[in-house]
Parts: C-alpha cells; sequence; structure tokens
C-alpha cells in the first residue's frame, strides 16, 4: 500500500474532517518507518492491547460530542481504529512530526507502522461511516518528548500542535458539535499547545471534558490560560521555545528581549518568509 | 505601467471541486505539499491567477533589477560593520557579521532571492525581499503546473524548484554531496527541503536533510556530524533562517554560515543584511545604487522617526519578521494586536520599521475579492517563477491561501 492510498483509508476524500489530516507521516512514514509488524490482519480488530474498557468509557458518537485523543501516538492510533469500527467516530490522525532517521527525539515509527497494519479495520469501518461521522483527533502526546534534551548529533522531530491545525470552535459548533472530550491516559492538565486550542473552543461556546482512561467517566475539563493566549506572539514564541529547544538546549518556552508586559519577541519562524 | 483600471489578471475562476480535491491530494503526494488546510480554509485556492504576459515581462525585469541592486548592497553592507547597528539585528549576529568584514563572507552558490510584488493603485509596489531563505517553491513549482491543465493553455511563469537545483548543479559542476539544512522539528520546513532534495537526487546529487547543529567545520569547510550520517559535503542549501543560528550552541562555530566559509552556501547568511525590513535606512549611506529598490518598495522609516507619529498610514513590520508574523496594520490587524504592535514599535522602535501602507488592488475571484501577493523568485540573477498568495484582507500572513499563479497570452 503506498503512502497516497493509505492517506485514503485514513483520510477518506468524502468524510467532512479529513481535510484536516496531517499527511506527514503518509507521505514519510510507511516506508520510513519499516514494514509493519508481523501478525494476523487486523480484521477482527486491533492487536494488542486491551481497549475495549477505554472504548466503552468514551462517549457515543451522538453527533454532538467530538474526541482529541492525546496519547502516545500508537495507542491513540488504535484507539482511533477501534472507535471507527465500534464507536462511529472518525479519527483524524494530527501527527505532524517526521518519522526521521536514526534515533530521533519523538519515536513515530510505531505509528506509522500501525497506520499501515490497521488499515484493513479503518477500511472496513469507512464503509459504515457517514460522511459527517464526528471527529476522533488522534495526536502524540510525547509530541515534545518532554523532559528530553536532544543529544548532540541526534534528529530533532519534536512538533507542536496549533490551532490552525484544527477545525475552529464556530466550525464544530457550525457542524453540530457542543462538547470536545480530551482523552489521557492519565488525568491531568492538558499540555500548553492544546490548550490555546481548547480555550479558543470553549471562547466558542464548546463544552470541554477530560477523560482519562484510568477513570470511569469524564470529568469537566478547565484548563488554566497560559500567559500567551491569543498574543499575537504566542506562534513565535512558541516556535521560538521549540527551536531553542532544538538547537541549544534551553527548554520549553521562552520570552526573549523585553516587551510590553515582560514578554518577548524575536522573530517568527523560517519557512514561507 | 499599467493603470490601476486595467488590472494586470484575469479574474480568477475556481475549478470544480472534484479537480480540485484531486489536484490537491497530487500537492501532497507529488509535489511535497504537506500543510494543505488551515483551520478552516483550505490552504490551495482553487482559482488560478491568469497573469498578462506583458505583467510577467515587467515583473521578471524588476525582480532582476531588484536582485543584481540587492546584492551589490550586501557586497558592500558586508564591509560597512558602521551601518549594521541600523538593520535591527541581534547582537550575536552582528558579532558574526563583523567577522565576515575583517575575514571575508563565506562563499556563496546559486542565490536565490524572492520579491514580493503587490499591484496597487499607483502600479506594481514591492511590499518586502525574501534574500535569506525564500519559500514557495513547492507552490511555485507544484501548484503552478497542475493548476495549468486547468487553465486554458496558460502556463506557469517558471519552475524555481528546478531552477535553483540546475543552479547548483552548474556551481557544482556534476553530482555533490549536499547538506540541507533546516530546523528538523518543523515539518513544513522539511517539505520544502524534501521537494528540493528530490530533485537534486534525480540528477544524481546525495542529500542528507539535517539540523544546523549537525554542521561541525574545519578550515572553513562543512562536515556532518550526526547520529545517522558523518560526512563531508560539497555544498550548504539553507532552509534556516540566518538569525536563528545565533540560537546554535558555540559548538557549532555557527558564525561560519556568515564568515570564512569555503564549503559555499546557498544562500550566505550574509543575506540577512538586505533581508532586514530595516534595509532601507541604509540606503543613503551607500554607494551602491539602488534605483529599482527606491522606486518599488514601499517607502520605509524608522519608527521613532516617523513625522506625526505612527498614524494609519504606516504599516508596521519586525524587522526580521517573515510570513506576515507581528505585521500590524490599522484596520486591518486586530485592534488589541494592533495596540500591542504600536506599543511595542514606540518602546523598541530599533526591532521594527515602518513601511508607507499602498492601497493594493483586489483580484476578483468566484471566493470573492481576494489580495493577492505575487512573490518573484530570482535565482542566479534570473526570474525563476512566481510564488502567489491572495487573502481576503489587504495582508498577506500564514492565513493566505496559495495561488498558482499562471501565465497567458493577451490582456486580462
Amino acid at each position: 500500500m503506498t503512502g497516497e492510498e493509505l492517506y485514503g483509508v485514513w483520510a477518506p476524500p468524502e468524510a467532512a474532517w479529513s481535510a484536516w489530516a496531517k499527511p506527514v507521516l503518509f507521505a514519510e512514514g510507511p516506508t520510513a518507518a519499516g514494514p509493519p509488524a508481523a501478525g494476523p490482519p487486523a480484521a477482527d480488530g486491533p492487536p494488542g492491547r486491551d481497549l475495549a474498557p477505554a472504548t466503552d468509557r468514551v462517549p457515543p458518537a451522538d453527533g454532538e460530542t467530538a474526541l482529541v485523543l492525546d496519547l502516545a501516538a500508537d495507542l491513540a492510533v488504535e484507539l482511533g481504529a477501534r472507535l471507527a469500527r465500534d464507536r462511529g467516530y472518525r479519527p483524524v490522525p494530527l501527527f505532524n512530526g517526521c518519522v526521521g532517521p536514526g534515533q530521533p527525539m519523538v519515536d513515530s515509527g510505531a505509528a506509522a507502522r500501525l497506520l499501515v497494519r490497521l488499515a484493513p479495520v479503518v477500511s472496513e469501518a469507512n464503509a459504515a461511516l457517514a460522511p459527517g461521522a464526528p471527529p476522533a483527533f488522534l495526536l502524540d502526546h510525547f509530541r515534545m518528548a518532554r523532559g528530553q534534551q536532544p543529544r548532540p548529533g541526534q534528529f530533532d522531530n519534536r512538533w507542536l500542535a496549533f490551532p490552525p491545525d484544527f477545525p475552529s470552535g464556530p466550525l464544530l459548533l457550525a457542524r453540530g458539535v457542543k462538547v470536545v472530550v480530551v482523552v489521557t491516559a492519565e488525568p491531568e492538565p492538558p499540555a500548553e499547545d492544546l490548550v490555546h486550542v481548547l480555550l479558543r473552543w470553549r471562547r466558542s461556546g464548546l463544552r470541554l471534558l477530560g477523560l482519562a482512561l484510568s477513570r470511569p467517566e469524564p470529568a469537566p475539563l478547565d484548563p488554566a490560560t497560559p500567559w500567551t493566549f491569543r498574543r499575537v506572539w504566542y506562534r513565535a514564541l512558541a516556535t521560538l521555545g521549540l527551536r531553542r529547544s532544538s538547537v541549544g538546549g534551553f527548554g520549553a518556552l521562552l520570552p526573549t528581549e523585553s516587551l510590553g508586559g515582560g514578554h518577548g519577541y524575536t522573530g517568527y519562524r523560517g519557512g514561507f518568509g | 505601467m499599467v493603470s490601476a483600471r486595467a488590472v494586470p489578471w484575469r479574474e480568477g475562476r475556481a475549478i470544480p471541486a472534484e479537480a480540485m480535491a484531486d489536484l490537491s491530494r497530487r500537492m501532497v503526494f507529488e509535489h511535497g505539499k504537506w500543510d494543505p488546510q488551515l483551520e478552516d480554509t483550505p490552504a490551495l485556492c482553487p482559482a488560478p491567477m491568469v497573469l498578462d504576459r506583458g505583467a510577467w515581462e515587467t515583473l521578471a525585469r524588476a525582480a532582476e533589477a531588484l536582485y543584481a541592486e540587492a546584492l551589490a548592497a550586501e557586497s558592500e553592507l558586508v564591509g560597512r560593520v558602521d551601518l549594521h547597528g541600523r538593520l535591527g539585528l541581534p547582537r550575536a549576529v552582528r558579532r558574526a557579521l563583523g567577522r565576515s568584514a575583517r575575514e571575508g563572507a563565506s562563499e556563496g552558490l546559486a542565490r536565490v532571492m524572492r520579491f514580493d510584488f503587490h499591484w496597487a493603485r499607483e502600479g506594481w509596489k514591492v511590499s518586502e525581499a525574501n534574500s535569506d531563505v525564500p519559500g514557495g517553491y513547492i507552490e511555485a513549482s507544484g501548484l503552478a503546473a497542475l493548476m495549468s491543465a486547468h487553465a486554458g493553455g496558460a502556463r506557469p511563469a517558471g519552475d524555481p524548484g528546478e531552477a535553483l537545483a540546475a543552479a547548483l548543479r552548474r556551481g557544482l559542476g556534476g553530482p555533490a554531496r549536499l547538506a540541507m539544512v533546516h530546523a528538523t522539528a518543523y515539518s513544513d520546513d522539511r517539505q520544502v527541503m524534501r521537494h528540493l532534495a528530490a530533485r537534486l537526487e534525480r540528477d544524481g546529487a546525495r542529500v542528507v536533510l539535517v539540523s544546523p547543529a549537525h554542521l561541525r567545520w574545519r578550515g572553513g569547510l562543512a562536515r556532518i556530524e550526526a547520529e545517522f550520517c558523518r560526512e563531508g559535503v560539497d555544498a550548504i542549501v539553507r532552509f534556516f533562517p540566518a538569525e536563528w543560528a545565533a540560537e546554535l550552541p558555540a559548538s557549532c562555530a555557527w558564525w561560519h554560515l556568515y564568515a570564512g566559509a569555503r564549503t559555499p552556501q546557498c544562500n550566505p547568511a550574509t543575506a540577512l543584511l538586505v533581508q532586514s525590513k530595516r534595509f532601507p535606512l541604509t540606503w543613503d549611506a551607500l554607494e551602491t545604487p539602488l534605483p529599482a529598490w527606491r522606486s518599488l518598495l514601499a517607502e520605509t522609516a524608522d519608527p521613532a522617526r516617523v513625522n506625526g507619529g505612527l498614524d494609519a498610514g504606516w504599516v508596521l513590520k519586525p524587522a526580521l519578521g517573515r510570513v506576515g508574523e507581528a505585521v500590524g496594520m490599522d484596520g486591518v490587524t486586530d485592534p488589541a494586536e494592533w495596540a500591542a504592535i504600536r506599543r511595542s514599535a514606540r518602546w523598541r522602535p530599533r526591532w521594527w520599521a515602518a513601511q508607507r501602507r499602498f492601497e493594493a488592488v483586489p483580484w476578483a475571484t468566484d471566493l470573492g475579492p481576494l489580495y493577492p501577493c505575487l512573490g518573484v523568485f530570482a535565482v542566479d540573477g534570473r526570474a525563476a517563477g512566481i510564488y502567489g498568495r491572495a487573502a481576503r484582507r489587504p495582508l498577506i500572513d500564514h492565513r493566505a491561501m496559495d495561488v498558482a499563479v499562471l501565465v497567458g497570452e493577451g490582456g486580462p
């Protein structure tokens, strides 16, 4: 299966949320990550751990609930496939880091291989899913490799999620979504990059819930507002933090030149300058 | 020059949705466009812009003139350490530039720049130049090529990715080992590197995608020292903004990107001297004549010296801003952001440039009026294609759509 064919399974053109699926792992991953793990075809369900209890705790896909699975990438892929098959959610992979050579900071290889291995499950589920099936956005909880600094010579493939990576709150509401449930492995505050997304959604009128797989019920989610929220410099600062951490070992988000309010700006990221 | 009434382009007719969906997928998998969606908006505009051939020829000549003048100005500015302080550059960068003045600037190879043109009431205006690490190859090459099948015979203005690959081949004299240097953590930068790498590999080059932190230097020659690769390289293709280099650990000897390197770079970091939005503040002190820049670039001033204050007639830009980030424009930028930007420019004027606002002419399309920006590439002095973007407001930032700009015969 080519990366394009695989992408067509996980982001079928007719599905309402496919436009948000990130193509990076599909474009690079299937070949860069090596062949999928040996094992029987996953026609009777995702292999590996028993995700039935977790699947059962997720609210039904009533059209008013969207999910954000902020889990280890391979777990997010597995649960996403199972939710497509058993609960009627549309998995939307938002993995935005490359696989990378050698032993990179973020191991995306396992998730890339699972995308291949679970393609038959999702393909079968697609036949039953309505084009407007509610989304389950898949994130890698370890996208920033928290607590790690790159070794000299290591490939840095960390990444952040930004609000433009998701549909806006008004669009979710217009499509009938009223509640967003953030699924994590343990009860913990959402990562700061995700907080920027969640707070925008809440401002739009969406209700936020958190569901830890280790707990039986979802609970209201009330993330604290970071000082960078809705600042014109947030994206620059966030990427600056990643850049400094990437190349200079500074760690996470850092203010720089003193600017109004004690926070700073030194410039935006590169790329399409 | 064409008057504002006779716009230099045809109305934008969107191609059918099914064809657009197919085109978007091909952009992802054939051309490496990994960011096809931005919040609720597709990144690719479904309407191609067909530009009058005469307009393209005007833009091409203008871009070539701007390129030649920029290169001459950069060469002079390297030695004019007294002017570096006017450019809003970080101290560590100024130190590295001082080194290039003493020891010689690092070698360049296959120089590439992009000039952002807008059709305004008074004719073509340039809002900025991207002389350091211009982007847009995927769109200018791939999108334009795919969209030309739907544009009634109109053709891409060029293929800047191919032009750059050809210039590198010429400069290196054949297959070579290249380090494609970028911020590896950013997939939208990596996609550009992979797009260029595919073209270079096709012709036999050995290409390694690395971070600048993976480079080591000996005697001015670069070498990759990474867990996954250890070898010398013949050239560096850099997509890592030059001012970011100052964040690198000293062990990387990052200043070689500016000074004393014998391994050639596309582009050498001294390109930052003309990339700064404050470059015009050095013009009167330069011997290099800059007639094309003076006639095309919107008037630029130090925010601290704007007569009458920073009113609605000025646009504020960070000296080293990119992708329209933190650009402030009264009535366009969110009022709270505009106030924050004005405050910052008052308190720290040396990090900002004030640019005289011009009235851009919108492009009529099936999507409604859009404000286009035509980024004209020049590679080794020759115009090489157009990276088009368009926004619903007269400010091109990361929310702007990518537009295929094609050239048609006859008038609009």
